[in-house]
């Protein structure tokens, strides 16, 4: 092994969370935060030095999180109504930072926020394009439009 | 605050859910091991229950009473379903291993192993049920008609026939509702991930 996965691991523990927080059902993000941490150890060998480690850490998380066992469909709407009052709530005025994040975040489709989060984390176009397997242009194209739509919900 | 100030909220956020407790690695090695162990003591499983079937079957046929065809046949449909069933179970869970881990090329491989599942799923009856019931049908019978002489069957015959529709009709549809709620939601939701990615490149 070319680099030492434990302190990997530590370095990157707290993005690990913050992406099983994000992707897991209510209540079950430690659940999703175990399985990336099992998931992670058992492709340890596909990690490449020409890559980035975040850049790895994300592939591998982002994946285990698309396929893990997701709310059932009754969840998912009760999730949306409760979102939909958010925002409204939003309108309003008196909202955190973090807490507009997580609204902006929850409306996104999984390819949008993955996109989002790893721009956030300030991981180049390359790398997210070398993550999610699509074109740096597709993704330049994606962050824009999140922008846009951003500002269009959040600043007017 | 603008979309750049995101940046800075999603690096306090991280921080935040950094008072964490350490990892602890002798736990991971320990359910990849168990996990590991899992899966290797399924396939042998498998492998077992067909061993044991195949040299039962074998054996009635080399060691036991002479059989009528009926018997015979239901021997024959055991011994190819010993060895076909496995065949499937394993090759249905086996995907090309490839070190590619873009989101794009593992759904793809993720689907394919759902889709995969849910087609031998939905015909369980073709390639497990239906011969399994019509090698209890020849071997119940057959035993029958070397018992008592007669080629018709009598009411406890029927009575264990019908038992026997009951409990394949109620494992079919137990396949199918694990099917409904267990592979298609996770395989949908993969396909709609899969169109956003084809649809972005489209785009652009």
């Amino acid at each position: 092994m070319s680099f030492d996965f434990e302190q990997t691991l530590a370095d990157n523990q707290s993005r690990i969370r913050a992406i099983a927080w994000h992707y897991a059902d209510v209540g079950h993000s430690d659940d999703l935060y175990q399985e990336i941490l099992l998931q992670l150890w058992r492709s340890r060998h596909s990690y490449k030095s020409r890559s980035s480690v975040s850049t790895w850490i994300y592939k591998v998380a982002l994946n285990t999180a698309f396929t893990f066992q997701r709310k059932s469909i009754r969840q998912r709407k009760i999730h949306e109504q409760a979102l939909s009052v958010s925002l409204s709530e939003h309108a309003e005025g008196g909202y955190s930072d973090g807490e507009i994040l997580g609204l902006f975040m929850q409306q996104l489709n999984d390819v949008d926020k993955s996109v989002l989060i790893m721009y956030l984390d300030g991981i180049p176009a390359a790398g997210i394009s070398e993550t999610l397997g699509l074109s740096a242009n597709a993704i330049n194209v994606r962050v824009n439009r999140l922008k846009s739509r951003f500002e269009e919900q959040f600043i007017s | 605050m603008n979309f750049e100030d995101l940046k800075e909220t999603w690096r306090s956020e991280m921080n935040t859910v950094d008072h964490i407790e350490a990892i602890n690695m002798d736990h991971i090695r320990q359910q990849a091991d168990t996990l590991d162990k899992q899966m290797l003591m399924s396939v042998r499983t498998e492998i077992f229950a067909c061993l044991v079937l195949l040299t039962g079957v074998v054996l009635a046929l080399v060691l036991g009473p002479a059989m009528n065809l009926a018997m015979q046949l239901s021997m024959a449909i055991m011994a190819f379903m010993s060895l076909y069933v496995p065949y499937r179970l394993i090759s249905a869970r086996r995907i090309s291993e490839d070190d590619n881990w873009t989101l794009a090329s593992r759904i793809n491989r993720e689907i394919e192993k759902l889709e995969r599942q849910s087609a031998l799923v939905d015909r369980v009856a073709a390639w497990y049920l239906a011969p399994l019931a019509l090698a209890i049908f020849l071997g119940s019978w057959g035993g029958h008609v070397q018992q008592t002489q007669s080629w018709v069957p009598d009411t406890s015959l029927l009575l264990y026939w019908g038992a026997v529709v009951l409990l394949g009709t109620g494992i079919l549809f137990y396949n199918r509702h694990n099917r409904r709620t267990r592979i298609q939601p996770v395989l949908d939701r993969l396909l709609n991930l899969r169109k956003e990615l084809e649809s972005d490149e489209r785009s652009t």
